[in-house]
């Protein structure tokens, strides 16, 4: 028995769709592993990391900091390539996918620009500064909120996915700036410690910790975009079937 | 003077680093529920559309 898709929805009525619409559980079993690693690390952090000598214990927010704004690139890249992948096969689940990278993205990057004043504050005496890594961030920010604003202000499917497209990919383009403005430019913010082409800087248990964050945070980014998506599909086909109720 | 400072060990900067993991616990929790939220509210309307049978096809 075939299934009818949103995907096939130009030859189909919207009560087929509506009534077929397979209604999969939002978060599932890659969500509760993700959420179990987190825990873990969490954990490991609080009580079997050591305390950093100069920072104190504010040197912890670290693991956290750096883990969101990976989950944040793996995000804007994913908009960027499936946006690329929607501009050249017009193909809606790559722009459906897009949206879903796109909002969780914007979650990982409020929570590394919310931990680095945190962080900052203890370590450098101010909640922020104009320098070139904390700017170019900032903008990274608005640019993924804009985006999603763009997708809200345009009604027309194919002009919301084609335009947006465009902005995706253009965002994903500050991504290697932020990672150079470090080199580049005379910043406040310290140099890589572990994405670097040497051998990384901290001592192992740290590292151990580092990259239990990483892979915790990667895997809910991955949990998270995959939850989007499921709920993207249930909201099209809702918007599918009330249209063609419209009709 | 210069002996005491070395011996106090590290600054007591633990506050900063609770409100952190606190935030980031909030923020991607808050984001979860949000999403579990929404999809409860559009898998009703689906549900209503169907009349109430959850068929699959």
């Amino acid at each position: 028995m075939s299934t009818v898709t949103v995907e096939n929805r130009s030859r189909v009525g919207a009560a087929d769709i509506a009534a077929s619409t397979p209604l999969l559980p939002v978060f599932d079993w890659l969500f509760l592993v993700a959420v179990i690693c987190m825990i873990a690390a969490y954990i490991r952090a609080i009580y079997f990391t050591p305390i950093e000598a100069l920072q104190g214990a504010a040197q912890k927010i670290y693991y956290v900091h750096i883990s969101a704004w990976l989950g944040a690139y793996l995000s804007l890249t994913i908009v960027a390539l499936m946006s690329i992948v929607y501009l050249w096969l017009r193909d809606d689940r790559a722009d459906r996918l897009a949206e879903s990278a796109g909002e969780v993205g914007l979650v990982f990057l409020t929570v590394g620009l919310t931990t680095g004043p945190l962080w900052g504050k203890p370590i450098w005496g101010t909640w922020w500064t104009w320098d070139a890594r904390l700017t170019l961030t900032l903008f990274l920010w608005f640019l993924t909120a804009g985006y999603l604003v763009l997708r809200g202000a345009i009604d027309d499917t194919a002009m919301r996915a084609r335009y947006s497209a465009v902005l995706g990919i253009m965002a994903v383009l500050l991504i290697p700036f932020i990672h150079l403005s470090v080199y580049l430019f005379r910043t406040l913010h310290p140099m890589p410690i572990v994405l670097k082409p040497s051998e990384p800087s901290l001592p192992t248990e740290m590292l151990i910790t580092f990259l239990a964050f990483f892979g915790a945070c990667t895997l809910l980014c991955i949990a998270l975009i995959r939850a989007r998506y499921r709920y993207g599909l249930a909201r099209d086909a809702l918007r599918a079937a009330e249209s063609e109720d419209v009709d | 003077m210069m002996v005491q400072l070395a011996q106090q060990g590290p600054p007591n900067t633990a506050i900063y680093y609770h409100i952190a993991y606190t935030c980031t616990a909030v923020l991607y929790g808050g984001y979860a529920m949000l999403l579990w939220r929404r999809s409860q509210r559009v898998r009703a309307r689906l549900a209503a559309m169907r009349g109430g049978d959850d068929r699959r096809a």
